[in-house]
């Protein structure tokens, strides 16, 4: 049985129905905007660590345990202790599948890299590609195999090593590829534009290792020939990626811990592998992006004080005449106050809950939509205790606003001004805490519950507004409604109306500003996000494609020569060749170089406005050097066509040296001859010219220490020799030459090219700017002891494809770059990608699957659409996305409700003073023209004052929080997108649909019939003394 | 010597104020025995709502002593006010609107003291009948607060105050928004009321009609008792010892006014059609079949041009319905009615606002002035509002402020006004724009007696041929300043089939009117 505070309270709202049901509707658009924030958050989390456990090949996600052996150890031992370690992660992974990797198998002659690797079940983890699979291996030295390689087994391989204990020999009985991740890992680490290094590549300069894989752990961890060969045994295990989520992966981390531990105490010869590393940077990204849901939350949570206190003022004199009718009555002050928070809370905690239950529902949808799982994202974003508690406090402090604000007797100048010093304090921490910090980033915003700035900044701003205009509304309206002393009449009697009691138009604009600003910030920072993500694809990717080949000999140089295939791509196929290679300069670090045709920089997508302060289409012009006569082609000796071989003569005084001549052909190539060890005894070298070489021309002969192997450390001597060359016109006369050489430095005789001391056009960061010495010159390190000097004509923050947070380059015109670097490294000067733009979507799609065959090598390629539906896909972009459109609603919503909530409750405060205008003359025509205009009066400001809000608000929120929608470090920075005209629609289509619902409104108050005949059925049962109908402002 | 329920002794209550303390009581002195029926009785801001507070336990003294019910109210705890709040005393509001909750019926409301109070729900229904029985109203039950008349609603507030059985019963003009014969209508059922529930009543009042049912009245002035009478008098008293009487100088405790002599026009039609107002045989009917009900009874009447007015009758009458028929705000459901010489009936909703524009100003009992605008400036907005906003709207509102004897208080807000100088800007309102037709509707409806006095005066000197003035009233001041006088008591009877209409008076006089029965 309810209490008769609880019975009077539902009367209450039973009797003013549609008033309690648009107060619930609008807060349970606001609960549903948080409970949807915070459920989408958790949805997104889930899928984002799914979307990227669910990996193939290398990166498969695997607890591994790997025991590095110098010498053939107890392998049955090691698996016992293994075994005793591994319970921890029962729950999260498979069986364990075990494996043996032989190291030191590098055949320095051949040049080889055998990389003998054995598992015990082969046929579970490899794919044939032709042959059969290997038979066991019973002795560990004559075993069947197969090669692991995705490309055709090289002739030249031998499959037959020596080792001081015998010879190891293997019957290759088929080919095939394995299933990396699980028995051993990655074993052939290539990834495109270098930015990881490639192992057996730069080893062998294949593109595969040639890995043999051999059936038998046991038998080949006891083959004698590899007794002392090192080893490593690992255990993998492949882990349940069902069972890893964001809410259980700290479990999964700790049993790695645990395992770790155990091992490591037993023997630190082990080492453990997991993905816990991955998943921690995903949930750090996710947190992350929590942290900026965590913003829009709070932005609801402002929405729903203000809407509370609008609320409260609207209700002001009704829940204060019947407070005054409790305490005449006799109620106690607990009555009193109870009824002050039933009345707050009901209608909070109906709302609170419609909204919680729209939101679940909603956050079920999206979840299953990403892909995450639904109950427990559900249950755990939204009913968790915690989720439930934070929910009820939040309605709490709702309601609380509510009391304060409506409680009769509460000094309200004294709370006014405490409120605004507590808001503008809040405000100004925060705007030092930005200006200090230079805004929040993706690391700390991880740790978003604990950042204030995104907890606090909406409730701040809230607050600062509602001030603002309780402080200036009162005087500036009085102030209008004297000077529009002229106006017309509903213009004037509006103004008057909204003047007589400014506190609820101020909580009317409030909740204006936050409602329609969460609109406006919702369409901004969206907009932004989209732009960000068409803005970062279009940085990484230069034009339509990137492409870079992989695989050209032993080149470890990645190169796209000859160009001249791109042109078979189609003649409505643009192909820009691209120079890109990294330096380091002193200060400063890394510098990377980016050499492209000049005019190509002003077509480039990724390039804006914001990168230069100086127009694009001027750096591209200042970027241009004119070409000499001859055009910007290397200089050099030419070879006769017919000549199979290379043959120099020279006379030679001094120590042993390897030479090399650099080829540059015809196509763009170089490629280099090894002509073998000089010395004093000789006066020619003669060496086979490669078929690609034939008729090319020498830019450079290179004198050496000795062989570049793999690896660094390598002790060589200093040499020195004179040598005076015969017959090479064009490269050197016959003028002796002094070389020294000693390591890895060696000595360079080269052609005079037509950049000699041309200093080259370059636009550079603004740090190397600063570097530049008198007349913009700044000399640039290349290769171990070139310098290309460089005249800087122009600087700019960033360049598409420079991927780095605060970036350091130099873009230079790519054919005067070409021959300067081949002057001063002559085997690098070669174009390393191609940017490609196509007409249509269609044509980019055909010359993607053209660069899949021949004449192009493996191309790595990298799509702006790719990238695009990348970024756009990932389900924490996505989740931002949805979030802002929930706000967007949230805010269509409560703008619309509170305004004619507040026009229906002016109509019916204001009823009697209508009706004494109307009796002192003023017609019901000028009325309704007074309902509209009041209603427009606040509709309008409140939209003004929204598009303020909603563009600060864009504004801070996107200069403040530097994280693109898949919450990671934007790059380049996030431009500001206003969607101007959509949001003007919008705010147009909010104020359009109020002002159409009041007019209905006033039309249905103000229409025909006299007031004493609409208010017939009242006079009907009785007779009042009263002149007008609604002489009491409390009037339900 | 009987049990005393109130007992005040040199009784000072100071409210600080912006210009400086304000001394409401200055040593009042005060005794009403147990069972009492006490009124307190004095021209407004003469301290007697203060007194109610202290009483009532919402305020304390700033000095003396007050004992109510035997307890010390100036050195009880906050928690013993509360409790002598909710278990001693029950308080009636002056506004009866605001007594009840718009949301709750008449039964709820009456039943949520005793909910307050746990009182079991058997008994509380038991006690809501009881008590709608003994203020007359058994069936109104479940009707909500705009379903009751004014009368009605104040009854239902009497029965809302004694609920929970209070010793004391305290009632803040409780007439003060009736007309006369609902007041004595009210008080009667107060009087019977709080005889039969055992109370003790203190009434704070400045209508004389409350003497005549109290046991004793409190005369107060300048926060001080200035004399009392006890027993009862009047036709109200059928018992009490003999009156003494205190003459102030000032008026105010002049003696009641006797019966208007205003005269009583027969009802005669106008046959020149040279009346401000023509009505033949209108009635105002609500709803439909058997839930009709009647606004206005047939009334055939006529007023003369330039006359100052009274229409008078008990409440429900139809006072106000005539004059929202007069003014267009309602349309009659049978007869003519002439207004200015203009057939309403057919002109719409816009064209009688216009027409009221060019022709009436209303003077409303809710004086609406805009609370930042100064009195000038409220005139020249209702200038406006008429369209007459031009160059001189300045100095036509300065002088119908002076008309009213305002002229000095012309840059005054409202707020810094007493209630009848409120009036008065409203008047001059009405009257800046020169209407043909000033029409007022109980302007001394909140006015003590001095005020109403006032009023009625300065009514009586805008009374000249150029401007008809018509009120309705039950204030005897005003009555007796008018020249013409329509009891609608008499045509309420005439529509209940009661025969001819009342009254009398010189035959002839032009536009005098009278009820009549079509």
């Amino acid at each position: 049985m309810p209490g008769p505070i609880t019975s009077l309270v539902f009367a209450r709202l039973r009797r003013r129905g549609s008033t309690t049901a648009l107060s619930i509707a609008a807060v349970a658009a606001a609960a549903a905007l948080v409970a949807i924030v915070s459920g989408i958050g958790l949805a997104a989390s889930d899928a984002t660590l799914q979307r990227a456990l669910a990996t193939t090949g290398a990166e498969r996600p695997v607890v591994r345990v790997s025991h590095y052996s110098s010498s053939g150890s107890d392998l049955a031992a090691t698996t016992a202790t293994v075994d005793a370690a591994l319970p921890p992660l029962a729950g999260s992974t498979g069986p364990t599948v075990r494996g043996l990797l032989f190291h030191e198998l590098l055949d320095l002659e051949a040049p080889v890299f055998e990389l003998i690797v054995a598992v015990d079940d082969p046929a579970a983890w490899t794919t044939l590609i032709d042959g059969r699979l290997p038979a066991p291996c019973i002795d560990g030295a004559r075993c069947e195999a197969v090669l692991l390689s995705a490309a055709a087994p090289d002739p030249d391989l031998d499959f037959t090593v020596a080792r001081p204990a015998g010879d190891l020999a293997f019957t290759i009985v088929g080919r095939g590829q394995i299933d990396q991740a699980v028995p051993f890992g990655d074993l052939d680490q290539r990834g495109p534009f270098g930015d990881r290094p490639g192992g057996g590549e730069y080893q062998t300069g294949r593109r595969s290792p040639a890995i043999i894989l051999v059936n038998g752990v046991d038998a080949m961890a006891a083959s004698a020939p590899l007794r002392a060969t090192d080893r490593t045994y690992i255990w993998t295990a492949p882990i349940d990626t069902t069972t890893v989520h964001p809410w259980t992966a700290t479990d999964l981390a700790a049993a790695v811990e645990v395992t770790t531990r155990e091992l490591t105490r037993h023997d630190n010869a082990f080492t453990v592998e997991s993905p816990t590393g991955l998943i921690a940077t995903e949930l750090g990204r996710a947190d992350a992006a929590r942290g900026r849901l965590l913003l829009i939350g709070s932005l609801g949570v402002a929405i729903l004080l203000a809407f509370a206190v609008f609320l409260a003022l609207v209700m002001r004199d009704d829940v204060a005449a019947e407070t005054a009718r409790l305490n005449a009555v006799g109620a106690r002050r607990r009555d009193r106050f109870g009824f002050l928070l039933l009345e707050a809370l009901i209608p909070a905690v109906l709302g609170g809950l419609l909204g919680w239950l729209v939101g679940a529902a909603v956050v079920a949808v999206l979840a299953a939509i990403a892909g995450a799982e639904v109950v427990p994202v559900v249950g755990g974003a939204l009913f968790a205790p915690g989720a439930l508690l934070g929910g009820a406090a939040v309605l709490l402090v709702a309601a609380l606003a509510i009391v304060a604000t409506s409680a009769p007797g509460v000094a309200r100048g004294g709370a006014v001004g405490v409120a605004s010093a507590v808001g503008i304090t809040v405000l100004v921490v925060l705007g030092w805490q930005l200006v200090a910090g230079g805004g929040l980033e993706a690391g700390s915003l991880a740790d978003s519950l604990a950042s204030p700035v995104v907890v606090l900044l909406p409730p701040a701003l809230a607050f600062l507004v509602a001030m603002a205009f309780v402080a200036v509304l009162p005087p500036a309206l009085r102030w209008l409604a004297r000077r529009l002393r002229g106006a017309p009449l509903p213009v004037r009697l509006s103004l008057l109306s909204v003047s007589r009691e400014p506190g609820r138009p101020a909580a009317t604009l409030t909740l204006l500003a936050f409602s329609v600003g969460a609109i406006v910030f919702a369409m901004g920072w969206s907009a932004s996000l989209r732009q960000g993500i068409d803005d970062a694809a279009a940085y990484r990717t230069g034009l339509d494609l990137r492409v870079a080949e992989l695989g050209t000999g032993l080149s470890i140089s990645p190169s796209v020569v000859p160009v001249a295939r791109y042109a078979t791509l189609g003649d409505d196929i643009t192909a820009v060749p691209v120079y890109r290679d990294a330096t380091e300069t002193q200060p400063g670090g890394r510098v990377e170089i980016v050499g492209l045709p000049p005019a190509a920089l002003a077509t480039l997508p990724g390039w804006r406005s914001d990168f230069s302060p100086t127009p694009v289409a001027k750096l591209a012009t200042d970027l241009d050097l004119p070409a000499p006569a001859a055009g910007w082609h290397l200089q050099g000796h030419r070879l006769a066509a017919g000549d199979r071989t290379l043959t120099l003569h020279f006379r030679y005084v001094g120590g042993d040296t390897r030479l090399d001549a650099v080829v540059s052909t015809d196509d763009g190539d170089n490629t280099v001859v090894p002509l073998g060890v000089v010395n004093e005894r000789m006066t020619s070298v003669e060496a086979p010219l490669p078929d690609g070489a034939r008729g090319g021309l020498i830019t450079a002969l290179i004198f050496g220490n000795d062989r570049i192997i793999a690896g660094d450390g390598h002790q060589g001597e200093l040499r020195q020799a004179t040598v005076t060359f015969e017959g090479l016109d064009g490269l050197v006369d016959a003028t002796p030459i002094d070389i020294e050489v000693k390591t890895v430095a060696t000595f360079i005789v080269r052609a005079p090219q037509v950049t000699d001391g041309v200093p080259l056009p370059a636009i550079v960061s603004p740090d190397l700017a600063a570097d530049a010495g008198p007349g913009g010159i700044l000399d640039l390190h290349v290769g171990a002891e070139g310098s290309i000097p460089l005249r800087v004509v122009g600087t700019a923050n960033h360049m598409p494809t420079v991927v780095e947070a605060a970036p350091r380059f130099v873009i230079v015109p790519l054919d005067p770059w070409l021959v300067a670097l081949a002057e001063a490294v002559p085997t690098a000067g070669r174009p390393s990608e191609v940017w490609i733009s196509a007409p249509s979507p269609e044509r980019l799609a055909a010359v993607r699957s053209a660069l899949a065959e021949p004449p192009f090598r493996f191309a790595v390629v990298t799509s702006r659409a790719d990238e695009v539906a990348l970024r756009a896909g990932d389900p924490l972009s996505r989740a931002i996305v949805w979030a802002l459109i929930v706000a967007a609603v949230a805010g269509l919503i409560l703008s619309v409700g509170g305004l004619l909530l507040g026009a229906a409750t002016d109509l019916r405060d204001e009823r009697g003073e209508l009706a004494d205008l109307e009796a002192q003359g003023v017609p019901p025509s000028s009325l309704r023209w007074h309902a509209l205009a009041r209603t427009t009066w606040l509709a309008g400001g409140g939209a003004i004052a929204g598009l303020l809000v909603g563009i600060a608000l864009t504004v801070v929120v996107t200069s403040a929080l530097a994280l693109t929608a898949e919450g990671t470090q934007p790059i380049p920075p996030l431009e500001i997108v206003l969607p101007l005209l959509p949001i003007a629609l919008v705010v147009v289509g909010v104020v359009g649909v109020v002002l159409a619902l009041v007019a209905w409104m006033a039309r249905r108050a103000y229409g025909r019939q006299t007031l004493g005949e609409r208010r017939g059925g009242e006079s009907a049962t009785g007779t009042s003394t009263a002149w007008r109908p609604g002489t009491e402002r409390a009037d339900g | 010597m009987a049990e005393s329920a109130i007992r005040a002794v040199g009784l000072i209550r100071i409210h600080p104020s912006p210009g400086g303390p304000v001394a409401a009581l200055r040593g009042l002195d005060l005794h009403v025995e147990v069972g009492e029926v006490a009124a307190v009785v004095g021209p407004s801001g003469s301290g007697k709502s203060t007194l109610l507070r202290l009483v009532a336990g919402l305020d304390r003294p700033s000095a003396g002593a007050l004992w109510v019910l035997g307890q010390d109210l100036a050195r009880a705890s906050d928690a013993g006010l509360d409790r002598h709040r909710r278990d001693r005393v029950g308080v009636v509001e002056q506004h009866y609107r605001r007594a009840l909750s718009p949301y709750l019926r008449a039964a709820d409301a009456i039943a949520l003291p005793l909910a307050l109070r746990g009182v079991r729900e058997a008994d509380q229904r038991a006690r809501v009948r009881q008590l709608l029985e003994r203020v007359g109203l058994p069936h109104r039950g479940e009707a909500f607060r705009h379903q009751l008349s004014g009368g009605e609603q104040q009854r239902i507030a009497f029965a809302v105050a004694l609920a929970a059985r209070p010793a004391l019963l305290l009632a803040d003009e409780p007439t003060g928004e009736l007309d006369g014969a609902t007041a004595e209508l009210i008080l009667d059922v107060l009087r019977d009321v709080v005889r039969a529930e055992g109370t003790t009543c203190l009434i704070v009042t400045h209508d004389e009609l409350v003497e005549r049912i109290a046991d004793r009245v409190i005369y107060v002035a300048d926060g001080r008792a200035i004399a009392e009478r006890v027993g009862v008098v009047g036709p109200l008293g059928a018992t009490g010892g003999a009156p003494r009487r205190v003459e102030d100088g000032q008026g105010w405790l002049a003696p009641p006014l006797p019966a208007p002599s205003t005269r009583l026009a027969p009802a005669v039609r106008s046959s020149d059609g040279s009346d401000a107002i023509e009505l033949d045989g209108v009635a105002r009917r609500y709803g439909d079949g058997a839930g009709t009900a009647l606004g206005l009874p047939p009334t055939t009447a006529a007023f003369r041009r330039g006359g100052f007015h009274v229409v008078t009758g008990p409440s429900g009458s139809g006072k106000t319905t005539l004059l929202r028929l007069i003014t267009g705000l309602d349309r009659p459901t049978e007869g003519r009615l002439t207004t200015l010489g203009t057939d309403l009936a057919a002109l719409d909703r816009d064209g009688l606002a216009h027409f009221r524009a060019a022709h009436i100003g209303i003077v409303d009992q809710v004086r609406d002035l805009v609370p930042f605008l100064s009195a000038r400036e409220n005139v020249e907005l209702g200038l406006a509002i008429r369209g007459q906003d031009g160059p001189d709207a300045r100095d036509r509102a300065q002088a119908a402020l002076e008309r009213v004897g305002l002229g000095d208080h012309a840059e005054r807000a409202p707020d810094g006004l007493s209630a009848g100088e409120r009036l008065r800007v409203a008047l001059a309102r009405a009257m800046a724009s020169d209407p043909e037709l000033l029409v007022l509707d109980e302007p001394t409806a909140a006015l003590d007696r001095h005020g109403a006095r006032a009023v009625a005066r300065l009514l009586a000197d805008l009374d000249d041929a150029r401007v008809t003035i018509l009120a309705t009233t039950h204030d005897p001041a005003l009555i007796e300043a008018a020249s013409d006088r329509l009891d609608l008591r008499a045509a309420a009877e005439g529509a209940a089939g009661a025969g001819a209409a009342a009254g009398a008076g010189e035959a002839g006089a032009a536009g005098a009117a009278a009820p009549a029965q079509r």
